[in-house]
């Protein structure tokens, strides 16, 4: 790493005191409070809706429903599907009906509550299996498949035939929540030209603005989106959320309005991580070549698309991962339901089908006789290999790296004692890889701009957010590093349609490598500029000076401020010295749907302890390996493969927002667990691979999503090196473990036939 | 909507005294509600359960949130906060110091108190304060009364909880076990699926003089008479002690626990304490 460990990021200190102001602590003058009316049943027709008493109680501006939608009375980034305001029926529990301002969030409530609604419950399509059997009700016109994605090579049936080892087994994923500390929300303002301001949080504001567009009939000139700081995204405030309903209520009512979910609005109408079942049956030859891979799975993405599509076909383009087998095929089916919108969540189905590829590896391992990491080096994928779906990629060698320390970490001794003789300890290694940006086939497009600003500022702009990943930090080192500067010489826009430019999302892992690629793309012409000017004030020649902390400094001489940038900023006029660039992500150049050129690999290493007695688990010990080119900034680094590690531990042992007949049983934090303090391993690791290719120009990849992936799979194995037994279901419950402890005798009262209560 | 569950905003009492406490829980009864901390009542109210129309705020009832030391016994006032209690040597060193470190977070430690978890009725210092033989202090509107913490649940009529009586027992000996051990769904923060505590003098022939408690998930609490008398034999087993919990606790299905579940944890944690340690010649746990 060429930064310093401890290097302090510039919104530490306004997030670390509480003073930071977020979009939803905004306050304007004569603000209203505006409240959304969820539908009361999962599945249900709309006979009437009536809002007169609503609009009859005092302090109420406002009650909207479908009919007061200008433009179209619907969302979603990859297919409009997902009503604002539902006309004539209910898909699900967050279906919204009705919206009220107020003056106070009382009045709003009281509004709502008098909207008198007739529905006619329909049978509730609460999973797959029910959507899917014959004579089920019709979700959407297009029937109960959102998607079907599919990948085909070799021989699948030669190829199980020359197997001597076939292992097969289906895995149950759950349905994880980003749980963001901030729940969705904020303020819109209308203008004087019947425009708006949308000071909300989104993943891609350009993206709100369009939809948003769409939806009042008004053009993407008037609608200004203002969306960073963000209390917390993980891929979960990607979509529209209360932007709608913010928006129209304040056109509706001239005033601004403030929008934002309370936690359990947030729980009932928020994205999830797709719950999936996925079935894998996978051969090897007795020296361990892995010939053949079949791979169906099945998603739950509830009422609406969303991102669903996408997520799907991730998952299917990793359903192989980083071993290229010769026979693959696979099938990815995304079911409509009842449930809760499925969408975009860091890892994007990358987390569901490595913890099966990987379980596969281990079982098979297992049943060759083999070590999991034996196995794994036999068919780890070589430098120069195609990728998962057999299109070219950026040759590297990361899933060899990150496999030799996942390797040399299984080798580690155990850290208990024996005592009390009720804990097993037990260690397991997974690895994964993960493609970043869209793929091919979907506008990816980046960029970014430089400036000098009238204060002297050098301002970097990017249409990126600031989600808590610590995208600023990543600006502020990538500019110091390109133009030597100090932290002050630095203005930072993000946020902010109507300053920034096109950057693309802040998704997919692929902020930190654009902006790194935009400031390269930049820096020459930008530093040429500085100088130009510089020399042209100064009149000294442009060859003697260079650039340096506050600005520019003149060669041959003690180093030492020669011109400020503030100096120079008042000699030219704004707009002088700027430079914009933009370009796509990187894709593969092979004509291949959804295909990935820049991947990043993970290797996990777990070590558990699991009490026999309560089946509780607890990792003592997380190391991460990961390979995603060199680091850019060292602590967002590892604050990412660290958060990402826990949150994935969170999936594994306890997360899951569990659905019955279409609603939540899991309304609020009392119920939904994420892990907390104390259920943090004691150590934790990250180590960055950070060699790349020769060649190799793509720089830094992004570790979003990789910290998430291959833990899971990891701990599973160390759950079976610890009692035996291999989950296939997650979260892995103390429930599960106390049952397979008892099926195994390993207590010593508890022998099969002793089995208390069942 | 939550909101909408909420009619009227509550009036709150803040009474001084016990006697006007229960004064007052009588002329707006029943549309009244004592509140002890209120953390666990707050998170109901979240769900969904209004507020009565009448709350009455024990806090400043200074009877209440004081601790005396009396010849057998400490006097705990109900309104004690856990975090108060905790702070105090005697409880600190003893299992119901435990069991109250156990309980939630810091913020909630800090505002709850030890008769508010009594009395919402499945709260984690039950099982402990049961194996200490704890007593409860009651007004009952005519007098002060004392029963066992289990009774409070079945007592006849409206009563106030005052305090806790905390027998001064000798701190655990040689050959005395005290324990107390709470599962939930993570490590902390979280509420129980089950906690057991028991308090245990090793007899002859492996026998034991024990108190042994539980509550799991929304049970009641359980006093386990029949595994006390079982443990009390010399030459007790596994298996015995396993059909002696049967019989004093059968608890249901839950959302995120089935009670066979608790029922074997709560054996199984038990057994730890009492059997396996002793036992170890006899097979210890088994290998994978």
């Amino acid at each position: 790493m060429k930064q310093p460990e401890y290097q302090r990021r510039p919104d530490a200190e306004p997030k670390v005191t509480g003073s930071l102001k977020y979009l939803t602590d905004r306050f304007e003058d004569h603000m209203l409070i505006g409240k959304v009316m969820r539908s009361k049943h999962p599945h249900a027709r709309i006979k009437n809706i009536d809002t007169s008493a609503a609009e009859a109680i005092p302090g109420v501006y406002a009650v909207l429903t479908h009919k007061d939608v200008p433009g179209l009375n619907r969302f979603g980034i990859v297919m409009p599907d997902q009503p604002v305001f539902c006309e004539d029926r209910v898909r699900y529990t967050g279906d919204a009906v009705a919206a009220a301002a107020a003056e106070s969030a009382e009045a709003a409530e009281k509004a709502l509550a008098a909207v008198v609604v007739e529905y006619e419950p329909l049978p509730v399509l609460d999973s797959v299996e029910k959507a899917l059997s014959p004579g089920a009700e019709q979700l959407h016109e297009m029937g109960n498949i959102l998607h079907e994605a599919f990948y085909t090579r070799g021989d699948l049936q030669q190829g199980f035939a020359d197997c001597t080892c076939i292992v097969e087994e289906t895995y149950q994923l759950p349905r994880q929540m980003h749980g963001y500390m901030e729940t969705e929300g904020g303020v819109v303002v209308p203008g004087q030209d019947g425009g708006i301001s949308v000071y909300m949080a989104t993943q891609h504001g350009f993206k709100d603005r369009f939809q948003l567009s769409r939806i009042l009939d008004t053009p993407e000139e008037k609608i200004r989106i203002i969306s960073s700081p963000i209390g917390g995204s993980f891929g979960g405030k990607d979509e529209l959320n209360l932007q709608p309903y913010g928006a129209l209520l304040a056109l509706k009512t001239g005033r601004p309005v403030q929008v934002h979910n309370t936690r359990k609005e947030s729980v009932r109408a928020g994205l999830k991580r797709h719950p999936m079942a996925i079935t894998m049956r996978t051969g090897a030859d007795e020296s361990g070549r892995v010939l053949a891979h079949e791979t169906t799975i099945y998603a739950d993405t509830g009422a609406y698309a969303t991102l669903g599509p996408a997520i799907l076909e991730f998952a299917v383009e990793h359903a192989s991962g980083l071993y290229p087998i010769p026979n693959i095929k696979t099938t990815g089916v995304s079911v409509f339901t009842n449930n809760g919108v499925a969408g975009e969540f860091r890892g994007f189905g990358g987390n569901q089908v490595t913890f099966a590829l990987e379980g596969q590896m281990d079982r098979l391992a297992e049943k060759l006789g083999m070590e999991g990491g034996q196995l794994r080096f036999i068919n780890m994928r070589k430098p120069s290999d195609a990728g998962p779906l057999g299109q070219e990629i950026a040759p590297t060698d990361g899933g060899k790296m990150v496999l030799d320390d996942v390797a040399a970490w299984q080798q580690l001794p155990l850290s208990n004692t024996g005592e009390p003789p009720w804990l097993k300890n037990g260690r397991g290694g997974a690895v994964s890889m993960h493609g970043g940006g869209l793929g091919y086939g979907r506008l990816d497009p980046s960029g970014g701009r430089l400036a000098l600003t009238k204060e002297g500022k050098l301002e970097a702009a990017f249409g990126f957010e600031e989600c808590g990943q610590g995208i600023v930090a990543v600006i502020e080192t990538v500019m110091k590093e390109a133009f030597s500067c100090n932290d002050e010489d630095i203005e930072i826009t993000i946020g902010d349609t109507s300053k920034v430019p096109v950057s693309g999302s802040t998704t997919a892992s692929r902020g930190t490598g654009m902006i790194w690629t935009a400031v390269e793309n930049m820096k020459a012409l930008f530093s040429r500029q500085l100088l130009t000017e510089a020399s042209r004030v100064t009149g000294t020649a442009a060859a003697d000076l260079y650039l340096g902390a506050g600005g520019i400094h003149k060669s041959g001489t003690e180093s030492s401020l020669f011109l400020s940038y503030k100096a120079l900023a008042e000699y030219v006029q704004a707009g002088d010295i700027e430079t914009h660039t933009s370009f796509d992500f990187p894709v593969t150049p092979d004509e291949i749907d959804s295909g990935h050129y820049l991947y990043s690999f993970g290797g996990v290493s777990a070590e558990v302890e699991v009490n026999l007695l309560t089946g509780a688990v607890r990792v003592l010990d997380l190391k991460q390996s990961v390979s995603a080119g060199p680091v850019v900034y060292p602590q967002g680094y590892r604050g990412q493969i660290e958060g990402g590690g826990i949150m994935a531990l969170g999936y594994t042992l306890m997360e899951d927002a569990v659905m019955e007949e279409g609603r939540y049983q899991t309304e609020n934090f009392d119920t939904y667990l994420m892990p907390g303090v104390k259920d943090l391993p004691d150590n934790v690791t990250v180590k960055p691979r950070e060699e790349v290719m020769e060649g190799d120009t793509y720089g830094p990849r992004g570790v979003g999503e990789i910290g998430t992936i291959a833990v899971a799979p990891a701990i599973a194995e160390a759950i079976y090196q610890a009692i035996g037994a291999r989950p296939k279901k997650l979260p892995v419950s103390r429930e599960w473990i106390l049952h397979q402890i008892q099926q195994r005798g390993l207590l010593p009262w508890n022998k099969p036939e002793k089995m208390l209560g069942g | 909507m939550a909101a909408a569950n909420q009619s009227v905003m509550p009036v709150v009492w803040m009474p001084a005294t016990v006697q006007e406490a229960f004064a007052l829980y009588e002329e707006y009864f029943p549309d009244v509600e004592w509140i002890a901390g209120g953390t666990w009542r707050q998170i109901e109210r979240e769900k969904g359960t209004a507020f009565a129309g009448n709350i009455i705020a024990l806090e400043q009832v200074s009877e209440l949130t004081s601790v005396h030391e009396e010849e057998n016994y400490m006097r705990i006032g109900a309104c004690m906060t856990l975090e108060e209690l905790i702070q105090e040597p005697y409880i600190s060193r003893e299992i119901l110091g435990e069991a109250l470190r156990q309980i939630a977070a810091p913020a909630v430690r800090t505002r709850g108190t030890i008769g508010g978890n009594i009395m919402y009725g499945h709260g984690d210092a039950l099982p402990a304060l049961m194996a200490l033989q704890a007593e409860l202090e009651v007004w009952n509107g005519r007098s002060y009364a004392r029963l066992p913490v289990e009774e409070a649940a079945s007592y006849e009529g409206t009563f106030l909880l005052t305090a806790v009586l905390l027998p001064k027992t000798p701190e655990a000996s040689a050959g005395d076990v005290h324990f107390f051990e709470k599962i939930g769904r993570r490590e902390a923060f979280t509420a129980s699926l089950l906690a057991v505590s028991g308090c245990a003098r090793r007899q002859a022939g492996g026998s034991w003089k024990a108190r042994l408690a539980l509550v799991g998930g929304k049970d009641a609490p359980v006093r386990l008479r029949r595994a006390e008398a079982c443990v009390a034999e010399s030459g007790w087993t596994p298996e015995a002690f396993f059909k002696a919990l049967e019989a004093d606790y059968q608890p249901g299905d839950e959302p995120f626990s089935s009670g066979s579940y608790r029922l074997q944890a709560a054996a199984h944690l038990f057994l730890s304490r009492l059997w396996l340690e002793d036992n170890a010649e006899k097979g210890g746990v088994h290998n994978v």
